[in-house]
C-alpha cells in the first residue's frame, strides 16, 4: 500500500495545485508539503516487499529508494526556486504529475508498463518546457517529436525479451533487441547522435523545467536501463549491449565536450555539458565492472546536482542581470552573489575540474577503464576540458562591460539555495565517499556486475 | 456502449482490402490537405478503421477502447481548432497578425499540394514493398501494410510541416501505426488503456502548443 501511495499522492495533489496556480505561494507550500511527505513515506517504505497494481508488481529496493529520495529532494529545491523566480503556471502541477509517474517507473518490475509511464511523464514535460513566456513552440515540438518516436522503439523490447526465452539461439532477436534499446534509450538520454533536442530545450525552456528534464527524467531513464540490464543477464552475456553503451558513451562525451567549448549561449552550453556528462555515465556503465557502474551512478547523482546548480544560477542571472547590465565582476557579485558563485562552481563541476564533485566521480570512471585503453582516457579528458573552457569563456562573455547599472538584487532564498548547492558540490568533491560508499554496497548486489 | 459494440462488430466484416483502402485515403488526406476540418474527420475515420483492423487480432472490448480514445482525441483537437478559429483566421481578423507572403514555387523546398501527393504515393509504394518483404510475425492480412503505411505517413507529416496542429496529426498517425503492430504482441486491456492515455496526452500537448503558437502570433502582431 505504501508503494502505491508514492504514485498516487503526487498524482492526486496535482489537481488542487493546478486550481491554486494563481496563488503561487499556496501552490508552493502544497507542492513542497507533498514532496516532503513523499520523502517521509519513501524512507519508511518496506524494502523488497512486493505490492501489486493492476496485476503488475511494484517493488522498492535500496537503490530505488535512494534514487527516489534524491529526486524528491531535487524537486523540492526546484519548487522553492520556482517560488522566487516564476517558471510558468504549469510548473507545479506538472512536476507533481511527473513525480508520481516516475515513482511508478522506478518501482514497477514490468518494463512495458514502466516505459508507458515514462512516456506519459515525458509528455507532461511539454507543458513545463513551453512555460508561459511567448517563446517559439518549435522548442517544445522539437522535444515532443523525438519522445514520441523513442518510446515505440522500447515497447517491443519486452516482447523481444520474452521471445528470446523461447529461442535463445536466434541471433536476430538479440540484434533487434540491442538496436531497439540503443535507439530508444539513445533518444531519451540525448546520447549522440540523438542529442539535438536537448540544447534547444535548455536554451529556451524555463531553467527549472530544463533542469528537471535533465536531472529527474534522465536519471529515471538511466535507472530503467540499469534495471533492464540487471534483470536480463543475457543482454550482457550474449549481446554486444555493453560495447554499444560504451562506444555511445565515448562518442557522446567527446561530441558534448567539443560542442560545449564552441557554445556562446549559456543554455546550450549547459545542455552540451550535460550531454558530455551523460557520455561519461554511459562509459562507466559500459565497463560492467563494480567500480565503473558505481562511478556511473555516483556521477549521475553529481551531474544532477551540478546541472541544477547551473540551471538555477543561470535562470537567476537571466532574470536579475539582463545580459550586459553589469560592468564589473564586483558589481555582479554584489547583486547576484549566489548565482555567480553557483554558475562558476557548477560549470567547473560539469567539466570535471579537480576538487569538484564532477572530478571525484569521473576519476572512478577513468579507473574503471581497462588499463590499455589510453584512447578512451584521453578522449574523456579532452571532453572534460572542453566543458571547463566553455564555462570560463561563457562567464567572461556574460560579465562583459556595459554602461547600464539598473539590475535588482537576487532574492535571499535563491542566494542561500545556490550557495548551499555549491557547497554540497565542493563537499562531495572533497569527500566523494559520502555518496560512493553507499552506492558501492548497492551495486555489489547487482547480478550483472563482472568484477573489478 | 452496447451500440458501439454492435457497430464495431457489424463493421468488422469489412475485408482487409477495404480497410487498407480506407486507411490509404484517410492518411493521404492528413498529409496532403491543409484544411484542419477535413484532417480531423480523416483522423477520426482512421481511428475507426484501425480498430476494425485490430478486431482480428485482439478482443472486441479492447478495440472499442481504441475507438473511444480516438473519439476523445478528436474532440480535444476539434475544440482546440475551434478555439483558434481553424488556424490563423482569428488573429488576422483581429488585425494582430499579418500573414507571411505566400512563398514562390521555386523557393528552397516547394512543399505544395503536388509535392505532398507525390510523397504520399512514394510512401504507399514503399509501405507495400516493405510489407510484402518484411512481415514481423505471423499476423492476419493487412496488419503489416497498415502498420508500415501509417508509421511512414505519420513521420512524413511531421517532417513536412512546422504547424503544431499538423505535427500533432502526424504524431497521432505514427502512434496509430505503431499500435497496429503492437496489438499483435500485447492484447491486454490495461496496456490498451495506458496507450490511450498516451494518445490523450499527445492531443493535450498539441492543443497547448497550437494555442501557444497563436498567442505568439498575437504578441508579434502587437509589436
Amino acid at each position: 500500500m505504501t508503494l502505491i501511495l508514492l504514485i498516487f499522492i503526487p498524482l492526486m495533489m496535482a489537481v488542487p495545485v493546478y486550481f491554486l496556480r494563481r496563488y503561487r505561494t499556496v501552490a508552493v507550500f502544497v507542492s513542497l508539503g507533498t514532496t516532503l511527505m513523499l520523502m517521509a513515506v519513501c524512507s519508511q517504505a518496506p524494502l523488497n516487499e512486493p505490492a501489486h497494481i493492476l496485476g503488475r508488481e511494484l517493488m522498492l529496493d535500496d537503490l530505488n529508494r535512494l534514487l527516489l529520495v534524491f529526486l524528491l529532494s531535487l524537486a523540492s529545491m526546484m519548487i522553492l526556486y520556482a517560488w522566487q523566480v516564476s517558471q510558468g503556471w504549469a510548473f507545479f502541477p506538472s512536476l507533481l504529475l511527473i513525480l508520481g509517474l516516475l515513482s511508478g517507473v522506478t518501482m514497477l518490475r514490468n518494463f512495458l508498463i514502466a516505459v508507458l509511464l515514462l512516456e506519459m511523464a515525458g509528455l507532461i514535460f511539454v507543458f513545463m518546457v513551453h512555460g508561459e513566456r511567448p517563446v517559439s513552440v518549435g522548442t517544445a515540438l522539437g522535444y515532443l517529436v523525438p519522445l514520441v518516436v523513442a518510446i515505440p522503439c522500447l515497447l517491443p523490447v519486452s516482447w523481444l525479451i520474452d521471445s528470446y526465452a523461447l529461442q535463445p539461439d536466434n541471433p536476430l532477436l538479440i540484434r533487434f533487441t540491442v538496436i531497439a534499446l540503443s535507439l530508444g534509450f539513445g533518444i531519451l538520454l540525448a546520447a549522440v547522435p540523438f542529442h539535438s533536442w536537448l540544447p534547444a530545450v535548455a536554451e529556451e525552456a524555463p531553467p527549472a523545467a530544463s533542469a528537471s528534464l535533465i536531472c529527474i527524467f534522465n536519471l529515471v531513464t538511466l535507472a530503467l536501463l540499469l534495471g533492464l540490464l540487471n534483470s536480463h543477464l543475457w543482454l550482457i552475456a550474449d549481446s554486444s549491449a555493453l560495447s554499444v553503451i560504451s562506444m555511445a558513451g565515448l562518442l557522446t562525451a567527446l561530441v558534448g565536450g567539443v560542442l560545449a567549448f564552441a557554445q556562446r549561449q549559456p543554455g546550450r552550453l549547459l545542455a552540451y555539458a550535460a550531454i558530455g556528462d551523460m557520455g561519461f555515465i554511459l562509459v562507466g556503465l559500459g565497463t560492467g565492472s563494480l567500480i565503473g557502474v558505481t562511478g556511473a551512478l555516483a556521477h549521475a547523482i553529481n551531474r544532477s546536482l551540478s546541472v541544477l546548480l547551473v540551471a538555477i544560477s543561470l535562470g537567476t542571472l537571466r532574470t536579475y542581470l539582463s545580459e550586459g547590465s553589469v560592468s564589473t565582476l564586483r558589481e555582479a557579485l554584489r547583486r547576484t552573489p549566489g548565482s555567480i558563485v553557483g554558475y562558476i562552481i557548477g560549470g567547473l563541476a560539469l567539466g570535471g575540474f579537480p576538487l569538484s564533485n564532477g572530478f571525484a566521480t569521473r576519476w572512478l570512471i577513468y579507473r574503471a577503464l581497462p588499463g590499455d585503453n589510453r584512447f578512451y582516457l584521453w578522449a574523456l579528458l579532452l571532453a572534460g576540458g572542453g566543458v571547463v573552457l566553455g564555462y570560463l569563456r561563457s562567464l567572461s562573455l556574460m560579465l562583459r562591460p556595459s554602461p547600464e547599472l539598473e539590475a535588482e538584487r537576487e532574492p535571499f532564498l535563491v542566494t542561500m539555495m545556490t550557495l548551499s548547492l555549491a557547497l554540497v558540490c565542493l563537499l562531495i568533491g572533497l569527500a566523494p565517499q559520502l555518496i560512493v560508499d553507499p552506492l558501492l554496497n548497492m551495486v555489489e548486489g547487482m547480478a550483472f556486475i563482472g568484477g573489478g | 456502449m452496447d451500440i458501439l459494440y454492435d457497430i464495431i462488430a457489424s463493421l468488422s466484416s469489412l475485408s482487409h482490402l477495404e480497410l487498407i483502402l480506407g486507411l490509404l485515403i484517410t492518411a493521404t488526406v492528413i498529409i496532403v490537405l491543409e484544411d484542419w476540418r477535413l484532417c480531423l474527420w480523416a483522423l477520426l475515420a482512421q481511428y475507426v478503421l484501425v480498430s476494425l483492423l485490430l478486431v482480428r487480432v485482439m478482443p472486441l472490448r479492447v478495440a472499442v477502447v481504441k475507438v473511444i480514445v480516438g473519439g476523445m482525441v478528436c474532440v480535444i483537437l476539434y475544440l482546440t481548432a475551434r478555439h483558434v478559429h481553424w488556424g490563423k483566421e482569428t488573429v488576422v481578423r483581429e488585425g494582430y497578425y499579418e500573414p507571411p507572403p505566400i512563398p514562390a514555387l521555386w523557393d528552397i523546398f516547394p512543399m505544395n499540394l503536388g509535392f505532398r501527393l507525390l510523397v504520399a504515393l512514394l510512401a504507399a509504394a514503399m509501405s507495400y514493398a516493405l510489407a510484402s518483404r518484411y512481415t514481423v510475425v505471423d499476423q492476419p492480412e493487412g496488419i503489416a501494410q497498415a502498420c508500415y503505411w501509417l508509421v511512414t505517413i505519420g513521420l512524413l507529416t511531421v517532417i513536412l510541416t512546422r504547424d503544431p496542429f499538423k505535427v500533432g496529426l502526424g504524431l497521432l498517425t505514427f502512434e496509430a501505426g505503431f499500435e497496429v503492430l503492437f496489438a499483435i504482441f500485447e492484447k491486454s486491456l490495461s496496456v490498451a488503456a495506458l496507450l490511450g492515455v498516451v494518445n490523450f496526452l499527445i492531443a493535450l500537448a498539441i492543443a497547448y502548443l497550437t494555442i501557444g503558437q497563436i498567442g505568439i502570433f498575437i504578441e508579434e502582431g502587437k509589436r
